[in-house]
């Protein structure tokens, strides 16, 4: 999926670096290098979705967050800041941030997470009771899920990572993404916890099928769309 | 003894003792000193008088003595005096007073017994005046009957009350030193606790405590802004080469992914893994700088302690599993879930390290054993494992940052003191046991 990306950071080599990263994937990028300029900019023409550094001279990330907000501006916002205690994350999406990464970020995680962000609002722009990948069904309000037609018998860990899977099926979904997402933690296991419990839900997917579930080592997973 | 000389109570209990007993000794030494010192005025002025009637050494003719008696005891200031002349049986001559008793010869007391009218305490002189004859002079000590013992109240009011005031003035006083002490003791305790931002209370009266007290909190001060400097290095140290680290990091992945890198694939990903492990060992020193600063506190809630080891026993069971471990959360711990105040994420990544230490250092087959209990005002989480433990020797080490058993092995050697940072950031603490065999991880919670 090829994005329209606003990328906001006051560091000119950080954000040289990140254009590069961003655009290796394929992903269109405009640069503002503070918070004024980003409303400039966004007040000119749409985004698919805006990664705004927190720290910049002028205005900074989160005042500039809060206009667009105000400014009824519902674009998908990544924070990207240096900080990472648990009150600025706090103070982020109360400002109406959508999604926070902690610089130094990997480039895989954060196209995995920029392509969520736009997955995440245009589901939520056409509800759906239920979600589809490929022959895979899960539909949330029921808790359930089926492949082929057959229901799956899922123990809750499962069910959970097999929807996170599904909402962005066809993407890679990084594994701070499910710590997050499935646990709700904000650590990293040190161990490859998420590996096990993944391995867990290939064994009663390919009951009914070949594995839909593509390793990206070092990266995460992705559920055939 | 010395020691306890040194305690503020044994210094009140000693002073005390001290001042009772010398305040005592001097009353009533004071008190005997007075009497002994009239009865030698009385025994002077009795001598005197009893020479006037009878001189020393000179023959008085019984007729003059008759007088001089009587002339005695009329006049004014020798009319209290008591004067009694007897004959070798003993039969009174002239004078004005009788005895039951003889009195033996010198001076000599008198008293109630004596039944002398209008007499409570007196002193009496017998002399031997030739011809067998005897002349008794007695004079009273006491100006007013029972003098004796009205001295004694005035005495024992007088001592008593300064008894009285110096033992509530001291008892004030240590009560004071006691409360300002009690508070610095309070001060430093919640700074050890990790609340550096306690100060001891100042009274604003400039006195010496005051003094004492704001040379105290300065050196907090100073202290709090030594470690917040020294927090801030390490936290940038951190910052400024995780930066770079991650983006040495990224630049592997990226070139990992091209196609010319085939053949160095594997040396590529392994290079990336090791640069994953850096920036692990990056985020739980960073981590452990946020929770050793204490904000975290603020951040405190409930939470139940059972549903929360659940959800991580669920989280790791599949990795043990994978190694034939198997973790075991305790069926007798079972009941009421334990209620605690604290921070759920920190919590939980508490205990899952410690089930993810267990997993990766014990071989397959090990039970890990979690046990949750709750002793009266604290929970306690035991985790014991029939692995190879740690032995005693070492287990220190494993608790010292960086202090890995096995170099070459994997992990950061941050796991076991970013779980104990843990522990006390919830004023709680992490011990290390033996198992026999295998080893034992006690976490105890306050509720």
């Amino acid at each position: 999926m090829k994005l329209q990306v606003l990328l906001v950071e006051d560091d000119k080599y950080l954000r040289q670096q990140l254009v590069d990263q961003i655009a290796h994937f394929g992903h269109d990028v405009e640069t503002a290098q503070d918070g004024l300029n980003a409303l400039e900019i966004t007040g000119r023409r749409t985004f698919d979705v805006v990664i705004l550094d927190w720290m910049m001279p002028t205005m900074d990330g989160i005042t500039a967050l809060r206009q667009m907000r105000t400014g009824g501006m519902n674009v998908p916002v990544l924070m990207l800041t240096a900080l990472g205690q648990i009150f600025d994350k706090v103070e982020g999406f109360e400002a109406g941030a959508d999604d926070y990464v902690v610089k130094p970020v990997d480039p895989l995680e954060l196209n995995a997470r920029i392509q969520a962000l736009v997955r995440a609002r245009r589901t939520s722009e056409q509800p759906a009771d239920t979600i589809s990948a490929d022959d895979i069904v899960v539909s949330p309000s029921r808790l359930r899920a089926w492949r082929a037609g057959h229901p799956l018998n899922l123990s809750q860990t499962e069910f959970k990572l097999l929807l996170e899977l599904a909402r962005h099926a066809g993407t890679v979904v990084t594994r701070p993404m499910l710590i997050e997402k499935v646990w709700g933690y904000d650590f990293i296991p040190t161990t490859n916890i998420v590996e096990a419990q993944i391995r867990h839900l290939r064994i009663k997917l390919v009951e009914h099928g070949d594995d839909p579930i593509t390793t990206q080592r070092g990266m995460g997973y992705i559920l055939r769309s | 003894m010395t020691a306890q000389l040194q305690s503020l109570r044994g210094l009140t209990i000693a002073f005390l003792s001290l001042f009772l007993l010398v305040t005592t000794a001097a009353g009533f030494g004071t008190f005997f000193a007075t009497l002994s010192m009239i009865d030698n005025l009385v025994d002077h002025r009795i001598d005197m008088e009893s020479q006037a009637l009878a001189p020393l050494g000179k023959a008085v003719s019984l007729s003059d003595l008759r007088e001089r008696i009587a002339v005695m005891t009329q006049e004014r200031n020798t009319g209290d005096l008591g004067v009694l002349l007897t004959d070798g049986q003993g039969r009174a001559i002239a004078g004005n007073a009788r005895f039951d008793r003889s009195l033996p010869l010198g001076f000599s007391s008198l008293g109630h017994l004596d039944r002398i009218e209008g007499l409570s305490a007196g002193r009496v002189l017998v002399r031997d005046i030739g011809d067998g004859m005897r002349l008794t002079v007695f004079a009273e000590t006491e100006p007013i009957d029972d003098y004796f013992s009205a001295r004694r109240r005035i005495y024992i009011a007088g001592f008593g009350a300064i008894i009285i005031v110096v033992l509530a003035g001291l008892l004030l006083f240590r009560r004071l030193i006691g409360q300002r002490i009690e508070q610095m003791r309070r001060t430093a305790e919640s700074i050890v606790e990790g609340d550096m931002s306690q100060r001891v209370p100042l009274l604003g009266d400039g006195g010496e405590f005051d003094r004492q007290a704001a040379a105290f909190n300065h050196m907090l001060d100073r202290m709090s802004a030594l470690m917040a400097e020294i927090r801030n290095i390490s936290n940038n140290i951190s910052h400024e080469l995780r930066t770079p680290l991650a983006r040495l990091r990224n630049e592997l992945s990226r070139l990992e992914q091209q196609p010319e890198a085939a053949s160095v694939r594997p040396a590529l990903q392994r290079t990336t893994e090791q640069a994953d492990g850096l920036l692990a060992m990056f985020s739980a020193m960073l981590r452990i700088a946020e929770i050793e600063n204490g904000s975290r506190r603020a951040g405190f809630q409930p939470l139940h302690l059972r549903r929360l080891v659940a959800e991580i026993v669920d989280m790791a069971q599949p990795l043990a599993q994978e190694g034939r471990q198997d973790i075991v959360v305790e069926e007798h711990g079972r009941g009421d879930d334990i209620a605690l105040t604290g921070d759920r994420q920190l919590l939980a990544q508490m205990l899952l390290n410690l089930l993810e230490n267990a997993i990766r250092h014990t071989p397959n087959g090990t039970v890990i054993r979690l046990d949750i209990a709750r002793d009266h005002d604290r929970a306690i989480i035991t985790l014991t494992d029939n692995g190879p433990g740690i032995p005693a020797e070492q287990r220190a080490l494993v608790m010292r940052r960086f202090g890995r058993l096995d170099r070459s092995a994997s992990g950061h050697g941050l796991g076991l003191p970013l779980a104990d940072a843990i522990a006390r950031l919830h004023q709680g603490s992490l011990m290390l046991e033996d198992a026999m065999p295998g080893l034992r991880i006690i976490v105890t919670l306050p509720l």
